[in-house]
């Protein structure tokens, strides 16, 4: 009996040594570390392939180092032990910076003198924006480039504004479909859930910028293709968001309630609002603070914004008048980022 | 007077909880329900307001069927339930977790504003000051302490007018001084008011100290109904099982 136990829990260590010799990994599945194992099959393979495509065949030489590891490891894990991996894993990660020093030709710039002129003279600009101006009569006023951008900045906050409750409008009702506490109780409501979480993830991992292209092709350069691809984008954002705050309810209060006399009706507006109204208004004003930040982005490549204007100034070299936009746009982030901060901290 | 004829209930997963199960409790007595976790005690509480539907049998108060009515909320505002976890909603106001209790009794229009009469209110600060927290009314429910959350949960109930209680192990999750201080609540309902109570436990000393009749069930059959007293030694493992020790709380 005894006999038997240590049969079934160590193996030969020689033949899992051997085995991960000719294929590595292969003796650690012997040994029954199958995840350890077959990291190594299918790792060590694709990491050479990877270094041998960018042409750094010394990295792929330097992998043996993993090899001869693996050949050890094996017999430690048919005694029954399993040793640290922090060394090989951190030769990995080595390998894999120098390879991408050498892909990327990274390099510390050397700047010649007409380069660090104009790095001097953005640099000067940024910080002197040309915000402020003074009038025939001596007044200090806003210079006609604050009054151009000004525009622009408003109706990039109300584009963000626009996106967002646009996606809101979408969000909710989609929300509850992905919900999992409501949508366990049959398959065809386990199917919608996954379709729409399906659709959430879908939504949310497509960059707004692309959504921002296919609008534009659609519907033409503006403000309304911004609109589009933020509030495109936002449904999967927020609607991932509002289904997990919904998930997090608690059943004890609804149970509550219900015993009370309440009808349904009474049991969502005295039970579940309460619980989820708060986060719902949390996450959607942090979705409007990203959208701002977006909606310059967008403007660049003509979504409409202050993110045109930018960019106008920018190919024009008017550093100065560039300024202020960066300038606007980075007290308007600050200002929001601060307010829904505040607001979500009074909520949650 | 409420009676339970014949009551079963086999869970979905096919977890028997009880079997066959019937029961007269008459109007004014305080009946505490003992038994091991898993027993059948929760179920039992949650088929009298059919929070859960019963598989088979029929529950009465007085004359009327409570397992064939259609119009649930006429039976249920008449019985108020207590639990161990409070099920306050704890971002509401300790005000609006006692006004939910009178939600029976309103429309689903008036609800919609969340208005309530004049009347809601002014008993709703009667039963808060009743369980002591007239001043705790405009606190969020979750900033106050455990024994406190559960008298709101009483007041709760209190504003349902009920006639009968259900409490789901009401002190499972306080202290033993908070616990009697909630249990004295339950008790004055009872013997002022005249409310039926329902009440699970987990100490038999507590329903030695509150019960006129104990009931105790053990995989979902009633194994002993009597008076508190009659529980003997033997009872008490029948009961628990043979191992168990007597753990008393003060």
């Amino acid at each position: 009996m005894i006999a038997k136990q240590t049969k079934t829990e160590t193996r030969n260590a020689v033949l899992a040594a051997v085995l991960s010799a000719v294929v590595p990994g292969l003796g650690h599945i012997y040994a029954g570390s199958w995840r350890r194992g077959l990291t190594l099959t299918l790792g060590l393979p694709v990491q050479a392939v990877l270094f041998h495509g960018v042409d750094l065949d010394s990295l792929a030489y330097c992998l043996l180092l993993i090899y001869l590891w693996n050949i050890v490891d094996a017999a430690v894990a048919a005694k029954g032990r399993t040793a640290s991996a922090a060394i090989p894993v951190l030769i990995v990660v080595v390998l894999n910076l120098a390879a991408s020093t050498q892909v990327t030709q990274f390099h510390i710039p050397q700047l010649g003198p007409q380069q660090r002129g104009a790095m001097s003279e953005i640099g000067g600009s940024v910080a002197k924006p040309d915000l402020l101006t003074r009038t025939a009569a001596g007044h200090l006023t806003w210079s006609e480039t604050a009054r151009t951008a000004a525009r622009p900045m408003i109706e990039t906050i109300y584009l963000a504004l626009l996106g967002t409750g646009l996606s809101l409008l979408l969000a909710i009702p989609l929300s509850f479909f992905g919900a999992r506490n409501l949508m366990w109780s049959s398959p065809v409501l386990k199917a919608l859930y996954g379709l729409t979480r399906g659709l959430f993830t879908v939504l949310r991992s497509v960059e707004v910028l692309v959504f921002a292209l296919i609008a534009i092709a659609a519907v033409g350069v503006g403000p309304l293709a911004g609109v589009i691809a933020l509030a495109v984008h936002g449904v999967g954002a927020l609607g991932k968001l509002y289904s997990e705050s919904i998930e997090s309810i608690e059943h004890g209060p609804i149970e509550a309630i219900r015993s009370t006399g309440a009808n349904e009706f009474q049991v969502v507006l005295y039970g579940v609002v309460p619980q989820v109204v708060p986060q719902f208004i949390a996450f959607t004003l942090y979705r409007w603070d990203i959208n701002v930040r977006m909606a310059t982005v967008i403007g660049m490549v003509g979504g409409g914004g202050i993110g045109a204007l930018l960019f106008q100034e920018m190919q024009l070299y008017q550093w100065q008048q560039a300024a202020v936009a960066i300038w606007m746009i980075a007290g308007v982030v600050m200002l929001m980022d601060y307010a829904s901060a505040v607001i979500r901290e009074k909520l949650i | 007077m409420l009676r339970i004829e014949n009551l079963t209930k086999v869970y979905p997963t096919g977890t028997p909880a009880l079997s066959d199960l019937s029961l007269e409790i008459p109007t004014g007595q305080f009946v505490a329900v003992i038994g091991l976790s898993g027993s059948g005690k929760s179920t039992l509480l949650r088929c009298i307001n059919r929070l859960i539907e019963p598989t088979s049998g029929r529950i009465f108060l007085d004359d009327i069927e409570i397992t064939a009515v259609t119009d649930l909320r006429l039976v249920r505002r008449r019985i108020g339930m207590i639990f161990q976890h409070f099920n306050l909603v704890r971002r509401s106001t300790v005000l609006t977790n006692v006004l939910s209790g009178r939600l029976g009794y309103r429309s689903s229009m008036s609800s919609l504003f969340r208005v309530f009469p004049a009347e809601d209110y002014a008993d709703a600060r009667r039963c808060l000051e009743r369980v002591g927290l007239a001043d705790k009314e405009h606190q969020r429910a979750d900033m106050l302490s455990g024994g406190q959350q559960q008298r709101v949960g009483i007041a709760r109930a209190l504003m349902q007018r009920p006639e009968v209680i259900l409490a789901d192990e009401p002190v499972a999750s306080l202290d033993p001084a908070t616990a009697h201080s909630v249990l004295d609540h339950l008790e004055q309902m009872n013997k002022r008011d005249g409310m039926t109570v329902l009440c699970n436990l987990h100490f038999l000393s507590l329903a030695r100290r509150y019960a006129d009749r104990v009931i105790a069930l053990k995989s979902g059959q009633i194994v002993f109904d009597g008076t508190p007293d009659e529980i003997d030694e033997a009872r008490f493992r029948e009961i628990y099982g043979e191992d168990a020790v007597q753990v008393e709380i003060a």
